[in-house]
Parts: C-alpha cells; sequence; structure tokens
C-alpha cells in the first residue's frame, strides 16, 4: 500500500511517500527557519504563507524522489490534529484535494500519533503492545502507554514548556541557530556536565510528571549572570539536567506500569545524549530501547504516511469533510494531555 | 469545457461549476471553508454527474480576502489542477466586485486598520492589468471625491458605510456573485505548470509581525 503523507502543523512543509508503513521512498521537508528567524518564534501567518507557497512544489518532489506518480497512490495521509491551525488547514486542504481527484482514501493523522509511530515504522515485527513512549518535541513532553494501535494512555506530562521548546529558548538566549536543541547538544560535547548545578524540578516526585519552567529560568539567569561564561560547559550542564530528568521518569513509568519496551519520539529523541543514557538506565533494568530512525524524528511526513498505514487498517478512511485542530485528544480514548480549556 | 470556479475569499464560500462558460451548478455556503470546502465541490460535481478528471480548467479567487480563506482555496486549487494537469485561473476579487458595471470605476474593499484594498478601472483596459493598492480610507475617498469622471464605485462586504454613504454613485456588494466570477474567469489567464505550483494568494498586506518589525 503506497500512501503519501503530509505534515504543515508547525513551520516545516513536509512530503513523503511510504510503502507499506515502513519502506519510506521518499521524505521532503523545507524548512521555514529563515522565515520566521527575525521574529523571535514562529509566527503562525507566515507559516500559512510558506506552506501556502511551497506545498505543491513539496508534493512533486515527494512524488518524484519516489519514482511515483499521483496516480499510484493508494490512500492520502494528513496532520489534521494538533499544531498552528492556519498553518495545518493548508496541508490539510492540499490532502483533500488529491483525495478527491485520485478517488483515494483520506486518512486523518494526530500529529502526535505521526511522532508515535516513527517507531513502529519498520520495526512492527519486533515492538510489541503495549510499549511505552516519550514524545519529547518542540511543544510537547508526554509519557505514554501505547495499548494497541490508535489507543494510548496518559502516564504523565509536561506542566509547562516542553524539553524541546525549552532547548530552543536556551539556544535562543546564547544566539545559537535552529534546531536548538542540536546547536546545544554540540557545543556541549566539550563541555563538563556538572560545572553547573541546575534545578531538576520535581524529579523526587514518584509520577510522570515533568516540569521544565524552573530549569530554563535558572539557565538563563546563569548566562545573564555571566557575560564570560563557559558556553560549553552550560550547555553540557543543562543538557544533563534535561536528559535525567526525562530518563528518571521514563525509567519510573516503566516500573510501575510493567512496561518492558521503551521508545522515543519527537525532535529531541535525536539528543545522543539521551539515548545513550537511556540505553544504560534501561540496560540496568533489562528493558528495550527503540528509537526511530533520525529522519524520522522532526516533522515529516513519512511518519504520517507510517501512522497511516496501520490506522487505516483499524478505522477505515476519513471522510472528506474530516476538521482540523489545534489541539485534540488523542487516540480512542481520547487522552488529553493539556490543559482542559485548549479542547474547547 | 468544465470549469470549476472557488471563492474562499469571504464569508460565503461559494463552488460553481461552469460548462461551456455558462454556470450549470453553484453552491453557496456562508461560514469558513476549511472543513466543507471539499465537501462542496463533491456535491457540486457528483449533482451534475462529473468525476473531477472530467474538469478540463479550474479559476480561483486569490484574493485579496480572508487570509486563511485564501490559503485554503488557493492550495485547493493548485492541487486539483497539479493532479488533474489542467490549467488553473486566478480571479482577483476586486475585477470579479467590477466585472458588468460601467467604467469607469473604483473597487474597494475593507483590509482593516481603516484602510481598504482598491482598484481605479478607467473606461478601456483589461481589469487584470490595473494594480491593486492598499491605502488608508480617507485618502482613497478623498481621490474619490475629486474623480468626478467615475461613474462606479462598488464596495465589497458593506464595511464603510458610514464614510461613503453619501455618494449616490456608490454601491455596496455582499459577495461576488456567480455571474461575476464566471465573466472574470473567461477573461483571465490560463496557467500551466509551475506557474501553478507557485501561483500565491493576492495577500497585498504583510503580516501585522512584519510590520512591526520594520517600524
Ligand atoms: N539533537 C537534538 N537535541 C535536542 N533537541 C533537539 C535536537 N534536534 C532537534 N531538537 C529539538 O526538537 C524540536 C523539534 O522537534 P519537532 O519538529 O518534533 O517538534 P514540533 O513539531 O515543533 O513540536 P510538536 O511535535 O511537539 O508539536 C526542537 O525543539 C529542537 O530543539
Ligand atoms: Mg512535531
Amino acid at each position: 500500500m503506497l500512501i503519501l503523507g503530509i505534515d504543515t502543523s508547525c513551520d516545516d512543509t513536509g512530503a513523503a511517500v511510504v510503502r507499506n508503513g515502513d519502506e519510506v521512498l521518499s521524505n521532503v521537508i523545507a524548512s521555514q527557519y529563515k522565515a520566521h528567524d527575525r521574529f523571535g518564534g514562529i509566527v503562525p501567518v507566515i507559516a500559512a504563507r510558506e506552506h501556502t507557497a511551497k506545498i505543491n512544489f513539496i508534493l512533486e518532489s515527494a512524488l518524484e524522489e519516489a519514482g511515483v506518480s499521483f496516480a499510484d497512490l493508494d490512500a492520502v495521509a494528513v496532520s489534521h490534529h494538533q499544531g498552528l491551525l492556519l498553518a495545518l488547514v493548508v496541508g490539510v486542504s492540499a490532502a483533500k484535494s488529491i483525495a478527491l481527484a485520485c478517488n483515494i482514501p483520506l486518512i486523518g493523522i494526530h500529529h502526535l500519533e505521526g511522532h508515535i509511530y516513527s517507531n513502529l515504522m519498520g520495526r512492527s515485527e519486533t515492538l510489541q503492545f503495549p510499549f511505552l513512549c516519550l514524545t519529547v518535541a518542540g511543544g510537547h513532553t508526554l509519557l505514554l502507554k501505547v495499548v494497541s494501535h490508535g489507543t494510548y494512555e496518559l502516564l504523565g506530562h509536561t506542566r509547562d514548556d516542553a524539553a524541546g521548546e525549552v532547548f530552543d529558548k536556551v539556544a535562543r538566549h546564547l544566539g545559537l541557530g535552529y534546531p536548538g536543541g542540536a546547536a546545544i547538544e554540540k557545543l556541549a560535547e566539550n563541555g563538563n556536565p556538572e560545572a553547573y548545578d541546575f534545578p531538576r524540578p520535581l524529579i523526587n516526585r514518584p509520577d510522570g510528571e515533568f516540569s521544565f519552567s524552573g530549569l530554563k529560568t535558572a539557565v538563563i539567569a546563569a548566562i545573564d549572570r555571566d557575560p564570560n561564561l563557559n558556553k560549553a560547559d552550560l550547555c553540557a550542564s543543562f543538557q544533563q539536567a534535561v536528559v535525567d530528568l526525562l530518563i528518571s521518569k521514563t525509567i519510573r513509568m516503566a516500573g510501575e506500569h510493567q512496561l518492558t519496551q521503551i521508545t522515543l519520539a519527537g525532535g529531541v529523541a535525536l539528543n545522543l545524549p539521551l539515548r545513550t543514557a537511556l540505553k544504560h538506565a534501561a540496560d540496568d533494568y533489562g528493558y528495550q530501547i527503540f528509537t526511530p530512525r533520525s529522519d524520522l524524528c522532526m516533522d515529516n511526513g513519512a511518519m504520517v504516511a507510517g501512522a497511516a498505514y496501520f490506522l487505516f487498517q483499524e478505522r477505515g478512511p476519513d471522510p472528506i469533510g474530516i476538521d482540523t485542530r489545534a489541539n485534540a485528544p488523542l487516540g480512542s480514548m481520547g487522552v488529553r494531555y493539556r490543559h482542559d480549556s485548549k479542547y474547547k | 469545457m468544465r470549469t470549476l470556479i472557488l471563492d474562499t475569499s469571504g464569508p460565503f464560500t461559494t463552488v460553481l461549476v461552469a460548462t461551456e462558460a455558462s454556470l450549470s451548478a453553484a453552491s453557496i455556503l456562508q461560514g469558513r471553508p476549511a472543513e466543507h470546502l471539499h465537501e462542496q465541490i463533491q456535491t457540486s460535481l457528483s449533482c451534475l454527474h462529473i468525476e473531477p478528471p472530467d474538469l478540463d480548467h479550474i479559476a480561483v479567487v486569490v484574493g485579496p480576502g480572508s487570509w486563511t480563506g485564501l490559503n485554503i482555496g488557493v492550495t485547493a486549487a493548485k492541487t486539483l489542477a497539479q493532479v488533474l494537469e489542467i490549467p488553473l485561473s486566478p480571479i482577483r476579487t476586486l475585477d470579479a466586485l467590477v466585472t458588468g458595471h460601467v467604467k469607469p470605476a473604483w473597487a474597494l474593499m475593507n483590509a482593516g486598520r481603516g484602510r481598504c484594498y482598491y482598484v481605479r478601472y478607467p473606461r478601456l483596459t483589461h481589469d487584470e492589468r490595473q494594480t491593486m493598492a492598499v491605502a488608508p480610507l480617507d485618502t482613497v475617498s478623498n481621490q474619490i471625491q475629486t474623480d468626478s469622471n467615475s461613474v462606479t464605485i462598488l464596495e465589497y462586504g458593506n464595511t464603510f458605510e458610514n464614510q461613503l454613504c453619501g455618494d449616490s454613485r456608490y454601491q455596496s456588494v455582499p459577495r461576488l456573485l456567480p455571474e461575476s466570477l464566471i465573466a472574470t474567469m473567461k477573461k483571465s489567464r490560463l496557467m500551466e505548470g509551475d506557474a501553478i505550483k507557485a501561483l500565491k494568494p493576492a495577500y497585498l498586506q504583510p503580516t501585522l509581525a512584519e510590520r512591526d518589525a520594520t517600524s
């Protein structure tokens, strides 16, 4: 089954062609970083304008790289839930046009399901339900029990900032480029992770809750305090604090819920120290770790096509009138990982 | 020749199917196009027993108008044209407004914050050649006062009532009419290939963020 996956949930225009949920034939991503950089953050109306300008070229490249044409597609999948509303509607509009013109099924995917399923792509034999998924991206940090296809239980989430967001804010404060996490990881390579004793909020609480804003404030204060600071040491210490927080909660929840397979998802999953530390911690307990292919971690169309392959078999096609929502409960159990007021 | 025409620029979402340039199906819904545009297209085609591949041509209103509406409509139209490999015609909101009216004429549209999009159409040129611009409504209405040659002033959406209603040449139009859209479509250019993919809505104004950054 050949699926075209589209993601315009934030500031990347992504389109990809994936066969049977695991063979990525193409995965084209156009970053808008330059369009937003001078505003100090992503501007939703500009994101929407950029997606509109680029989407049809990205679709063409995705098909060309895969060596297929629109007529070869069996379905089209798109992120329609979770992200910037103004940006999501562009990808959804394109996907609906393709479904209509090609007379193929339309499959709406929750953007976070895309991140989660990036783990199952090419692994559906070895990775068994139920498993634990730590989703760490620019807008989310949550621990989920993935019960079965499309069914999730929330084990914990961040009360304030997401881990990726904190990486980005600290990086911006240090005048580093985007993605902030990658820039910090690089600088941290030559730094001492024990140079600064940054706080690790909630680390001793016996639950899966995260909080990063206290850490962010402390790191930014340390930057402001010392104009001659050793950036490498600061980055290494900050990164270590994030890694410690993520790992302690993940291992704790795996134990509490007796989940022996642990997966990582989202852009922060690219972080090598995080991957390594998680592997070490898991080895101690006999847990198995799965991390997505690196090209499937940040926002992309392939993870959407991958999720669609599995979820289509469970849920079938969606109507052409599917909605678009900035915040939407996740999966068949309607997991709410944000404040209730967000889901109105 | 079967043409699908989309207008998502304003408070109504219009989907028309024109066969040999006359109207054969119309679906006009009040409200945002995000969820219903493609259902409207599907219904309009199926009531004529037309499949999408039977279309020969697409036309879309490119603005100015609702930022999100235009992104949705233009993306929908570009993608249909791309997949079906058929030509696409852009329709400018103000051209459609003035089509069929006596000229010289002015066409105006609310641009928010006391400003308006406007075009002055002289008697004998191609509508599409006239540049659309944006300026404070006061400035534009002063120009209109001194333009005794112009016979018609059209305003889209009835938003300037208080400022302009003293002028008897002034006429308010609540939305783009099917016949104006078809007439404008007939006059507009045909785009193909990469030009279709590169088509952008006529936003005309920078975003607030861009304005703040430059001021
Ligand atoms: N090597 C790295 N180490 C740590 N963080 C990283 C690394 N590379 C990227 N990131 C972070 O990943 C994030 C982007 O990931 P992603 O594109 O999945 O997030 P998003 O789509 O913006 O947010 P969400 O999916 O939560 O809505 C950024 O915050 C970036 O700093
Ligand atoms: Mg993401």
